[in-house]
């Protein structure tokens, strides 16, 4: 995965980074970077001994409510691409460290954004919204970015529907597919728009989600996006 | 040994960057497991975790001999046996024949790479 993705690239999020305790003095990096650059064949191992460690657990810190293999994938995505291409790195512009952690938490944003995108292009994103066995996918259910990341990703799919299948909808569909692309995110605009405010919100959510699935699914078996 | 490093360690098997690479090669063509790999490379399991995330030796001699001595002395690893077992892994990733592909430690090519690498001419050496 490329991290340098603008995309997805820390929007909205305030990292720190300063160097932990355990990390080694900044000037103990340059040689180990530099070994990567004159293509020493065990400078990886070297590196990735280093820094991968370290990677996870400043991620791990920052990132709490994330599964901790997602949080592993995305450290170590962050120590292959600089292996491969030690040249991303511009030491004159910041610490080796800094950097990689930057790469990892883009890389970790990257990752997010991919899985919640196939979980809703399957149609099944209500499973990561309620099941409480949703952290084992994404991350744990008190997350408060993924909630917000299937409301984009269910108003980009909408964005996109073509005119014959809007024409099909039924009433109810036009106004959730309404809701969906001014990115609603209140369930109780599509209760109401569902006529199913008056139910109890457990009720609520399910019928909602009923209804949001059924489009999603004909969106997709119609030639949508 | 961290696991977070057998971990990646395992994810860049299939990565011809690493040394993993032609070492797993190796190991699914002789149905060895990490076990046997490690006793036949002549070390350790976590040695064997080091080993494979090292960079895959440039094919080309004389890097190929000078990067494996380096490797070899940095894990206390038989030179001329990774040598054979990274050659073999090499030539399968390659789609080589693999049955060709010499597996002895004092084969001929090994001995040609390290004239090379020594400056002696190497008649019909490996290329």
């Amino acid at each position: 995965m490329d991290h340098r993705d603008a995309d997805n690239a820390f929007t909205g999020e305030v990292l720190v980074m300063s160097v932990s305790p355990a990390s080694p003095p900044p000037d103990c990096h340059q040689p180990l970077y530099q070994r990567l650059v004159d293509r020493d064949p065990t400078a990886p191992d070297d590196f990735a001994d280093a820094f991968l460690g370290l990677l996870i657990n400043w991620l791990t810190e920052h990132n709490p409510a994330i599964h901790p293999d997602l949080v592993n994938e995305a450290a170590e995505e962050a120590i292959l691409a600089l292996i491969h291409n030690p040249a991303s790195y511009r030491p004159r512009d910041s610490e080796l460290e800094t950097y990689l952690r930057m790469s990892a938490q883009a890389d970790l944003r990257n990752l997010l954004s991919r899985e919640t995108r196939r979980r809703s292009r399957q149609g099944r994103l209500e499973v990561v919204e309620l099941s409480p066995e949703s952290g084992k996918y994404t991350g744990r259910d008190d997350d408060p970015s993924l909630a917000l990341m299937i409301e984009e990703e269910l108003a980009s799919l909408a964005e996109s529907v073509p005119d014959a299948i809007r024409e099909g909808l039924t009433a109810v569909e036009a106004q959730v597919l309404a809701l969906m692309l001014r990115r609603e995110r209140r369930t109780a605009m599509y209760a109401e728009a569902c006529g199913v405010a008056d139910r109890p919100p457990e009720e609520q959510r399910r019928l909602v989600k009923q209804i949001k699935d059924r489009l999603l699914k004909r969106i997709e078996r119609q030639g949508g996006p | 040994m961290s696991t977070h490093l057998e971990s990646l360690a395992r994810r860049v098997q299939s990565d011809t960057f690493f040394l993993a690479a032609p070492l797993a090669r190796y190991a699914e063509s002789q149905q060895l497991n990490d076990e046997a790999l490690a006793v036949r490379l002549g070390c350790d399991r976590d040695a064997l975790t080091h080993l494979r995330l090292c960079r895959n030796p440039d094919p080309m001699p004389p890097h190929f001999w000078r990067d494996v001595e380096r490797i070899a002395a940095r894990f206390h690893v038989d030179p001329d046996q990774l040598a054979a077992i990274v050659r073999f892994g090499q030539a399968l990733l390659q789609g080589q024949p693999a049955a060709d592909a010499p597996v002895n430690p004092v084969s001929g090519y090994l001995m040609a790479a390290r004239e090379q690498a020594d400056g002696e001419p190497s008649p019909g050496g490996e290329t």
